[in-house]
């Protein structure tokens, strides 16, 4: 399954660069993140908690923030296990300056395996662009408070 | 005589089933059982770097945790494959239980066994499997390319054989010499069976008399055991009885030696108690053995007047990860040997790929090659017919076999022993009024209707079959049936068949073959069936074998039956042998009426007070039936499809089939399995078809996906028959099981095409969904 879209976020990509990498953030944006736990430098363990359809799964995940250029890309790579089968990502994260703010594109591609992919494939692609985006979302509201709390 | 025999007697076991009081191997509980769930892998390939039990072990209710590397410290085998395609075939091992490798997703990697069901899937999920995960191929067509990953080390390109029938030469010469060729590139589709009852087994071991007792949903029982017994475990038959009760259908999916088997079995042996486990229904999506899965290249040649010259045909068959038990015959002795069909083909050539893919294994499914066979021929039929502008039954019948022309040899190695391929097809032609519907058709299109007509003309040899040609295509295994008649003191009678009941009515079919034999009500008759402590010996059901084999086998018995009960009748009518003849129902002196019935004979075997010098007591025969050929049973489909320009969406408006299976014994019952399969065949022609993605992952793994016919979904079926006895064996029988799914599948896909060709259109890849159809129409 490709991944693949772009969001605005309203700060100068050299402001957003630590939020984007900063575990507290992502332990929020993350959709059903629990337990965000950091077991190396920029390598993290977390519980997922994802519902599909009539499918309800929890997934040991674990992540990392790879190949990281400042304020311009890095690669976020994340698998995980749990008892709806198997789930893994790559997605390659750019930052692209515009008017002051920032497009985040990112470019990749997830799989998941056992019961989710037998019974609600054609619901993956779907949730997992409706996730992707309540995590941007989510992002976006973040940045927005941090810069507002740090102005203020 | 009582004539039982042609009529439609309602089926004996449908008490039971339809009153819910049928026992399937899950109803069976056990004192002191346990239940396993098996673990298996959600990569489709993997290696497997380390299992850690002791969570799921310290789980309340667990009695054990068994990982594929017990299973092989302890000596058990990997499962065998039952038969060897060429020489060379590679069979790479097929662990019970995977050891370092998983190679499809649902691959067992351990079992967990438990108090109770719940106790043991929960305990599953706290097995933590640690896997690399490696790059998988699904498509048997990428799985040979070079570079391809390699589902076993020891196949290289993933190719298991390369199998091939025809003079090629002879072949490639009249395709040389021909006016015209047809060429069509043909992908059909990989099948889910879906049986309605999920497999199930159960292991029971009696330690203090090393007995062991397997309950199985299998198609074969004596089959499993000996496979299981001589190859996997290594344990003596005579201290095992497998049976197999109420089978809930099978399709083939229940022919083959599963690894559950002997999960259920070697656990009980370890534990010492009753082990069941039963599939989930999910389960049953990702291991029962899947069907079909050719794609293929076929090329038939015609002179200037529409006369086949000859046909070549390239195969590449997806055996999946590893060999099932009859997976190499599918796409070569019972798809090749069928691609004359009814046709006189001065030369064909076969050829097929047999390959490895991470997929689930591949075997036989209802038809059996048979279906692919004939989806090919059908379709270059009609295709031909239109390139050359010759109406598609008008081409047929230009080629077909002539009915004088039997016993018939092809050019790849069968002798049909008989046909009559003009007759069905006139027959199947007038019932739908053929000619009507080509003026619709017609009328149709001015009005911007898309109506068409496909026809289906059939050969299928079953009856599978003469052990000596079983032997000589690679079966391991003879290919007779046994059956053994008990003739009771008060002239009741109990049948035992080594044929196996799983949907066909058998206790009802050979209830009345016997009834109709010895002069008794088929109530008198009880068929015993699918348990290797009271059979003699079986080959099981499939390949339409049970009436034309295992019934063949039970008309010898009563034959031997009937001999000895002349002698008796004899003695006590104080008649000459030769005079004693049988009668409406009884042993008669000719030209007499003094007369015995089979009670008054069979007191007399057992109380044989008065009773001839030099005779055995009792009345009891035995027999084995080998047949001298395959039966062939043949036929004309033909149907009517309506197609929704908007929407693309395929409506069934006539279905009319002619069967000859030969002399029926229960028409209605015939009838009953003509319709299962049309509904199967037509399934796969519009809805069905197993999908995975890339990475080797099953997504049409339920119901909701993968779209088997409901009811409301076909039309109303018009089955009838010609009937041209098999001469070759005693009630002159051929099979009935299979014709339907072997016939229609081509039959409507030739009316879909039909319907749309003067658009443009030559082929459209089932299954013909509304999208598939509507992107074809829409060139989209």
């Amino acid at each position: 399954m490709k991944i693949q879209g772009d969001v605005v976020l309203p700060a100068a990509p050299e402001k957003l660069w630590e939020l984007l990498l900063d575990p507290q953030i992502i332990a929020e944006i993350l959709p059903g993140c629990k337990d965000l736990k950091q077991t190396g430098p920029d390598h993290y363990e977390a519980v997922i908690e994802a519902k599909i359809g009539p499918i309800s799964s929890r997934y040991q995940t674990r992540f990392s923030l790879l190949d990281q250029k400042p304020y311009e890309s890095y690669r976020l790579h994340i698998e995980g296990e749990g008892k709806g089968g198997f789930v893994r990502g790559d997605a390659a994260i750019r930052l692209i300056p515009e008017n002051g703010q920032t497009r985040l594109v990112y470019e990749g591609e997830g799989n998941v395996g056992g019961m989710i992919a037998r019974i609600g494939q054609r619901l993956v692609e779907a949730a997992a662009k409706m996730l992707i985006q309540r995590g941007f979302d989510d992002l976006r509201k973040k940045v927005e408070e941090r810069l507002h709390s740090k102005s203020t | 005589m009582a004539n039982y025999i042609g009529s439609s007697l309602k089926r004996k076991e449908d008490r039971r089933f339809i009153t819910g009081k049928g026992t399937y191997t899950d109803d069976i509980v056990l004192p002191n059982m346990t239940y396993a769930y098996i673990v298996r892998s959600p990569h489709a390939h993997a290696r497997i770097k380390a299992i850690h039990t002791d969570k799921a072990l310290a789980h309340p209710g667990v009695v054990a945790v068994f990982t594929g590397k017990d299973l092989q410290d302890d000596g058990v085998n990997p499962l065998p494959t039952g038969w060897q395609i060429t020489d060379s075939m590679i069979e790479p091992p097929h662990p019970v239980v995977a050891v370092d490798r998983v190679r499809y997703v649902g691959d067992p990697v351990a079992v967990v066994v438990a108090e109770s069901r719940a106790a043991a899937k929960d305990a599953a999920e706290l097995v933590e499997v640690d896997y690399e995960v490696l790059p998988a191929v699904v498509d048997a067509t990428k799985a040979i390319e070079d570079g391809a990953p390699l589902v076993h080390d020891e196949a290289p390109n993933n190719l298991s054989f390369t199998w091939e029938l025809g003079d090629k030469a002879a072949t490639d010469e009249a395709l040389s010499k021909a006016a015209h060729i047809t060429r069509l590139e043909i992908i059909n589709q990989r099948l889910i069976p879906n049986a309605m009852e999920p497999r199930s087994a159960i292991g029971d071991y009696h330690p203090a008399r090393d007995e062991l007792t397997l309950y199985t949903s299998s198609q074969n029982p004596h089959l499993i055991r000996l496979l299981m017994c001589a190859f996997v475990l290594g344990i003596p038959e005579h201290k095992v009885r497998v049976i197999s009760p109420d089978v809930g259908g099978g399709f083939g999916s229940k022919i083959f030696h599963y690894p559950e088997e002997v999960i259920v079995s070697w656990s009980s042996r370890k534990l010492g108690r009753p082990v069941k486990w039963t599939a989930e229904r999910s389960e049953s999506f990702l291991t029962d053995a899947h069907g079909r899965d050719h794609y293929t290249v076929a090329e038939m040649g015609m002179d200037e007047d529409g006369t086949i010259l000859a046909l070549r045909v390239n195969t590449i068959a997806n055996l999946g990860a590893y060999l099932s038990t009859f997976a190499g015959g599918i796409p070569t002795w019972l798809y090749g040997t069928l691609l004359a069909g009814q046709y006189k083909y001065p030369h064909i050539y076969v050829q097929t790929k047999g390959v490895f893919t991470h997929t689930t294994p591949v075997d036989a499914y209802r038809g059996a090659g048979r279906p692919e066979a004939t989806f090919v021929l059908e379709r270059l039929m009609d295709t031909a017919a239109r390139e050359l502008g010759m109406d598609p039954a008008e081409f047929r019948r230009k080629n077909f076999i002539p009915a004088d022309a039997f016993p018939y040899e092809t050019p790849v190695v069968l002798t049909y022993d008989s046909g009559n391929y003009e007759g069905s097809l006139e027959k199947a032609m007038q019932l739908i009024d053929y000619k009507k519907w080509r003026e619709e058709q017609a009328k149709a299109r001015n009005q911007g209707r898309l109506i068409g007509i496909g026809i289906s003309c059939y050969i299928e040899a079953c009856g599978i079959a003469p052990s000596k040609v079983a032997g000589a295509i690679g079966v391991r295994a003879g290919l007779y049936e046994g059956a053994s008649i008990r003739v009771h003191p008060t002239g009741q009678v109990t049948v035992y068949t080594g044929a196996h009941s799983h949907g066909q009515g058998h206790e009802t079919t050979f209830a009345q073959i016997v009834a109709d034999g010895l002069g008794i009500s088929p109530d008198n008759v009880e068929v015993v069936h699918g348990d290797t402590a009271q059979i003699p010996f079986g080959m099981g059901t499939y390949g339409s074998r049970s009436l034309a084999v295992g019934g063949s086998a039970i008309w010898r018995a009563v034959e031997k039956i009937r001999e000895k009960a002349k002698k008796i009748a004899a003695h006590k009518l104080e008649a000459s042998e030769d005079d004693i003849v049988f009668e409406d129902g009884k042993w008669v002196v000719k030209g007499t009426d003094r007369a015995l019935t089979l009670g008054e004979i069979a007191l007399t075997a057992y109380v044989p007070h008065d009773y001839p010098e030099g005779l055995e007591p009792g009345l009891e025969e035995n027999s084995f039936y080998d047949p001298s050929n395959f039966t062939f049973p043949f036929g004309t489909h033909i149907s009517v499809v309506e197609i929704d320009p908007e929407t693309g969406k395929v409506q069934i408006l006539r279905y009319v089939a002619v069967d000859d299976v030969g002399n029926v014994i229960n028409p209605m019952i015939v009838e009953g399995q003509v319709h299962g399969g049309l509904a199967q065949g037509i399934g796969q022609a519009l809805w069905e078809g197993a999908v995975y993605d890339e990475n080797g992952q099953l997504l049409t793994g339920s119901m909701m996906d993968y779209a088997i016919p409901k009811a409301d979904d076909l039309p109303h079926f018009e089955v009838d028959r010609t009937v041209t006895p098999c001469p070759h064996n005693p009630l002159g029988v051929k099979g009935a099981g299979e014709t339907g799914t072997i016939a229609s599948t081509a039959c409507i896909a030739n009316a879909v095409v039909d319907a749309v060709s003067h658009l443009g259109i030559k082929d459209i890849p089932m299954p013909l969904t509304p999208e598939r159809v509507w992107r074809a129409i829409h060139g989209k």
